[in-house]
């Protein structure tokens, strides 16, 4: 596996145009409630675009204690995966009929 | 006759109601358990350095997600979750990648007993299945089915006629 480019399945697409239109690093339940997917076929698959450097993740800045609760696991999109993901958005909106994707 | 149908009606309505709230209670008060005993199995199934990250990562989720059937719903996704995961890390491994991650290689006999306990759980969950779905189906049936006595009742045809009552005889 390594670095080879993660298969691109329609899992994986929600998951970018999920990062794409929040602009922003999400956490694995949100990802879950923005592409709409379990949490069974989530977490391998974000594993592969991390190991695919797509993504990077990092944990929430505060201290479990200081939280009172587990931390939460932060995914954003890496310059590679923001670029793959224009792209392969891209690609999809003209199959569909002209769309654009525009990143936020 | 009427009024004890009635009253055993009533008797018998009160008792489902209890009884379901009482089942309800209990499935209510063992949702959080039963989650954390999923993540538990789920990250037990995983190799040793993923294990720390995905037990706080998991436990952080389920808090996100709403309602005690939602949690259930999303701890079970975590079983599935850890097994995809594990046959990654097995297929990273056996292709000799240079990638470390931050998986460690865990020790044969730890995975060797893992896969036991795990297997050994999973037999006992289908055993104690097919014993309740034999125990339902017994109790479905009648247990006595004396068909000279209530041939009715065993789903015969009652056609001698001595068996019909005498007065729609003609």
């Amino acid at each position: 596996m390594g670095n080879s480019s993660p298969r691109i399945t329609t899992q994986t697409l929600t998951v970018l145009a999920a990062f794409m239109s929040s602009g922003r690093e999400l956490s694995g339940a949100e990802i879950t409630r923005t592409a709409k997917l379990q949490s069974g076929t989530l977490y391998p698959l974000l594993s592969r675009l991390e190991q695919a450097n797509w993504l990077e993740s990092r944990w929430e800045d505060c201290a479990p204690s200081e939280l009172g609760r587990p931390r939460r696991r932060l995914y954003r999109l890496t310059g590679v995966g923001a670029l793959v993901a224009t792209k392969e958005l891209g690609a999809m909106a003209k199959t569909l009929g002209g769309l654009t994707w525009e990143p936020c | 006759m009427g009024a004890l149908l009635a009253v055993l009606a009533a008797v018998g309505t009160v008792s489902l109601t209890v009884s379901a709230t009482l089942i309800v209670e209990e499935f209510k008060a063992w949702t959080p358990w039963m989650t954390r005993w999923l993540i538990e199995r789920s990250v037990f199934r995983l190799p040793e350095g993923l294990q720390d990250r995905c037990r706080e990562e998991w436990s952080s989720h389920v808090l996100e997600t709403p309602g005690k059937i939602g949690k259930l719903i999303v701890a079970f996704g975590f079983l599935r979750a850890a097994n995809a995961l594990t046959l990654d890390y097995l297929a990273l491994v056996s292709s000799g990648s240079s990638l470390t991650l931050s998986f460690k290689m865990p020790e044969p006999e730890s995975r060797r007993g893992a896969f036991t306990a795990s297997t050994l759980t999973n037999l006992l969950i289908m055993v104690l299945l097919i014993l309740f779905t034999a125990a339902i189906r017994r109790v479905e049936q009648p247990r006595h089915c004396n068909s000279q006595m209530y041939p009715s009742a065993c789903g015969l045809i009652v056609s001698h006629p001595s068996a019909t009552p005498r007065h729609l005889v003609r």
